[in-house]
């Protein structure tokens, strides 16, 4: 087998298109498993995405670009966690305005930058690909490891399933929560940096494109569990890249169209498989959405 | 995380209180739910905690170990004051509470639950116990196996789990919120027991309860609460049930009338190998039958989770039965008989609507309502069930501000309108205070001396000894025991419950 390899090089182009959605969607694992049901997802990609290929653009460094979209989305995931942990406001809503919010936000950053493209910057990014690639797989290693072998991993899924247990033994359940929404809207924006820098240098408004409603759907595709979900963007990114070569290729015996909506079938079939298993089988934290208020009677 | 506490300091021979309240006031809204509450815990000590619901008992608890910051006054662990409103600092001073809804993790091991209390500042997640947790279980006589999820452990293991987690966090203070509530009568002497051996070393057990007689068994100080006042502080020995019932309840009067004469009717209410599967899947309720006659009053009991509830709910149409029959006298089309389901607010009252809109639930199709509600036949109709057991209430305020007790009284009165033949309650006076419990017990013994069959399902077995006609012993699903009231007894009844745990 050699790199020309077709099959190979299809593998190659299934990861990079993977790797996005890998990123976002273990930062919602990390968000869901603390309890918090996050819809921000969307905006907080495209915050990343934009701030990555500003920061690029200006230093003409990607790694910059990546750290600035870390922190940037991580603040607005700070805004996030404010509202819903802090105030209590309803997550659902919340989280579709920040959705809302993030998109007009990154529309109206990077007018100026539409068309641009981020020259050896870019090419440098690229050619870097395989190490993101490899970093998004070794987070959701990490992620399996902290979950199952680790204290705070145990806090962290305590934090979903009984926060009320937490609180009474003196735990800290606000803070806690408040530090996994950060977190993980850092992975996300990640994600959505890896977008405008790796994937396809350049900024066009909305260029997430719903990657976060897959990154979403994949969560729950997943039952909650890192490992899986690197399984889950594997198909997608797989699904992505032939779609792309069919579109190149001109010939395709499937429709595009058709291949960009399994991944969401996929999810109403494991959804539906799992109304079927008992609670504590399908690995939905318990208490997802519901903001803890320790007096309330 | 197990320092050594600092040992009580001695005063002149006399021993210093483990930990006082002071003054604690405590506010929700504009109820007061603490109204300067003071009172000392001995070391050695098991206090009891006595009030009706609403007192507040579970407040002024839920202050001492830190949930609630109290709006005045302080608390005091070996005479130096807590922080208060800090769990964290409870439980570092030696306060645990063993909540009534406990605080566990279903999805999580037996052990795991622990560890979050202990291995506090680790990294690396233990699988499996530390020694000390085996010995601490040694010595209070648990028997627990500690890789087993939560949710897969009796309510009295899972109890056992939060006592030993409480234990291993060092707590010199225990607050055992209604601890007998989900056990069986051998399984609370076990409970007490334990606690004998909890108070032998310096700690002290606060318990809160609604059944006197344990109370008298365990307790050596009570401590009554009434409108979030503690009213009466003193010695436990000596005193019968029935002085501490009038302290608990003031000067109101709460008697239970006779229990209906045995002449026994038409039947009411046949099951016939009746199986409903629970949560789990497997049968909860396996192969029942048993017949209900008009004038009588019969009571299931057995221990939380043996069948009782999904048994009731199958009757009252809640769950569908997936073998075997029911049959009522009164047709098959809608419910035409009282049901009373085991929660109030969600189930049988929706807590958003007003308390008008709730006293038409089930009853909106029947004259004199149509499609169109006349304001006049509504109003009628919210007064006539509010006056049933006299809840005084604006019928337009929602219907989630009541307590529990006039939530229980306006769906009994709802479901009493038009005397129905056939009366089935699933716990009716669980949670109720003394006062709203004597009552709904009244109500149940008139309709079934006026001749209907009454069906209930309670945790209280001398409740039932009182009121009921017949009893129905349940375990593991299966009715066991099937006695006429007057030729049965607690010991026997006690015996059939934990029987099946054993085969």
């Amino acid at each position: 087998m050699t790199l020309s390899d077709p099959t190979l090089l299809l593998l190659g182009a299934a990861l990079v298109s993977a790797t996005p959605i890998l990123y976002a969607a273990l930062g919602e694992l990390l968000i869901e498993r603390a309890g918090v049901l996050n819809l921000g997802i969307e905006g907080s990609m495209l915050v990343g995405a934009v701030t990555a290929f500003m920061v690029a653009h200006g230093s003409g460094s990607s790694l910059a670009g990546m750290v600035c979209a870390i922190l940037a989305t991580a603040a607005f995931g700070g805004v996030f966690a404010a509202l819903v942990v802090g105030l209590r406001l309803n997550q659902v809503v919340t989280g579709l305005a920040m959705t809302i919010l993030g998109s007009g936000l990154s529309a109206f950053l990077g007018q100026s930058y539409v068309g641009l493209t981020l020259g050896a910057a870019g090419s440098a990014a690229t050619a870097a690909s395989g190490l993101y690639v490899a970093g998004g797989l070794a987070c959701a290693v990490l992620a399996a490891l902290f979950l199952r072998y680790t204290r705070p991993g145990l806090l962290l899924r305590t934090l979903g399933e009984n926060p009320a247990a937490l609180d009474a033994l003196g735990l800290p359940v606000v803070p806690l929560r408040c530090l996994y929404v950060i977190l993980g809207s850092g992975l996300i924006g990640l994600g959505g940096a890896f977008i405008s820098v790796v994937l396809t240098p350049s900024w066009v408004e909305n260029m997430t494109a719903g990657r976060g409603w897959i990154a979403l759907a994949l969560v729950i595709f997943a039952r909650w569990r890192a490992l899986w979900i690197v399984a889950g963007a594997v198909l997608f990114g797989l699904i992505d890249a032939y779609r792309f070569r069919a579109q190149v290729g001109g010939a395709s015996w499937i429709d595009p169209h058709f291949l960009n909506m399994l991944p969401y079938v996929a999810t109403l079939v494991v959804l539906g498989l799992q109304s079927r298993r008992s609670a504590q089988g399908a690995g939905t934290p318990t208490l997802l959405g519901v903001a803890y208020d320790r007096e309330r009677r | 995380m197990n320092a050594t506490f600092p040992v009580p300091p001695q005063m002149n021979g006399i021993t210093a209180p483990l930990c006082s309240l002071v003054g604690v006031t405590k506010r929700f809204g504009k109820i007061v739910a603490n109204d300067d509450v003071t009172f000392s815990v001995m070391p050695g000590e098991v206090v009891a905690l006595l009030g009706e619901n609403g007192a507040g008992k579970s407040t002024a608890m839920n202050v001492l170990c830190g949930l609630y910051l109290p709006d005045a006054g302080t608390v005091e662990v070996d005479e130096r004051p807590l922080v208060l409103g800090s769990p964290a600092a409870s439980v570092a001073r030696g306060i645990g509470m063993v909540h009534q809804q406990f605080k566990l993790v279903l999805s999580l091991t037996a052990y795991e639950n622990v560890s979050l209390a202990v291995d506090r500042g680790r990294f690396w997640q233990r699988k499996r116990p530390s020694g000390e947790i085996e010995r601490l279980m040694a010595e209070v006589g648990f028997e627990l196996d500690m890789a087993k999820p939560v949710w897969r452990m009796s309510l009295a293991e899972r109890q056992q789990l939060e006592i030993l987690r409480v234990l291993a966090q060092g707590a010199r203070i225990l607050v055992l919120d209604e601890p007998t509530s989900v056990l069986s009568p051998l399984e609370s002497e076990r409970l007490f027991m334990l606690v004998r051996r909890i108070i032998a070393r310096d700690r002290a057990v606060i318990l809160i309860s609604h059944k006197l007689s344990e109370i008298r068994q365990v307790a050596s100080r009570l401590v009554v609460m009434r409108g979030g006042r503690v009213v009466f502080e003193g010695p436990a020995s000596g005193r019968t049930s029935e002085e501490i019932a009038g302290l608990i309840v003031g000067t109101r009067s709460v008697c239970v009338s006779p229990r209906p004469s045995s002449a026994k009717g038409p039947d009411r209410l046949t099951v016939e190998n009746l199986r409903v599967k629970g949560h789990s899947g497997r049968d909860s309720v396996r192969d029942v039958s048993f017949r209900v006659q008009g004038g009588e009053l019969v009571a299931v009991v057995g221990v939380a989770g043996n069948g009782q509830a999904e048994l009731l709910d199958a009757i009252g149409g809640q769950k569908a039965p997936s073998g075997g029959r029911i049959v009522t006298s009164d047709g098959r089309k809608g419910r035409r008989f009282a049901f009373v389901p085991a929660q109030h607010l969600g189930v049988a009252l929706a807590p958003g609507l007003s308390i008008e809109d709730n006293t038409l639930l089930g009853v909106h199709r029947r004259r004199p309502f149509s499609a169109w509600m006349a304001r006049r036949d509504v109003r009628r109709h919210c007064r006539t069930v509010q006056d049933m057991f006299g809840v005084a209430a604006e019928p337009g305020s929602p219907i989630r501000r009541l307590s529990g007790g006039n939530l229980q009284r306006i769906v009994l009165g709802r479901e009493l309108v038009g005397d129905p033949a056939l009366v089935v309650a699933s716990y009716p006076t669980r949670g109720l205070d003394i006062a709203a419990a004597a009552q709904i017990r009244n109500a149940l013994i008139a309709r079934a001396a006026a001749g209907a069959a009454v069906l209930m399902a309670s945790e209280e077995l001398e409740e039932c000894l009182t009121i009921a006609t017949r009893i129905l012993v349940m375990s593991g699903g299966r009715v066991v025991l099937d006695r006429e009231t007057g030729q049965t007894n607690l010991d026997e009844i006690g015996r059939f419950m934990t029987a099946a745990e054993a085969s």
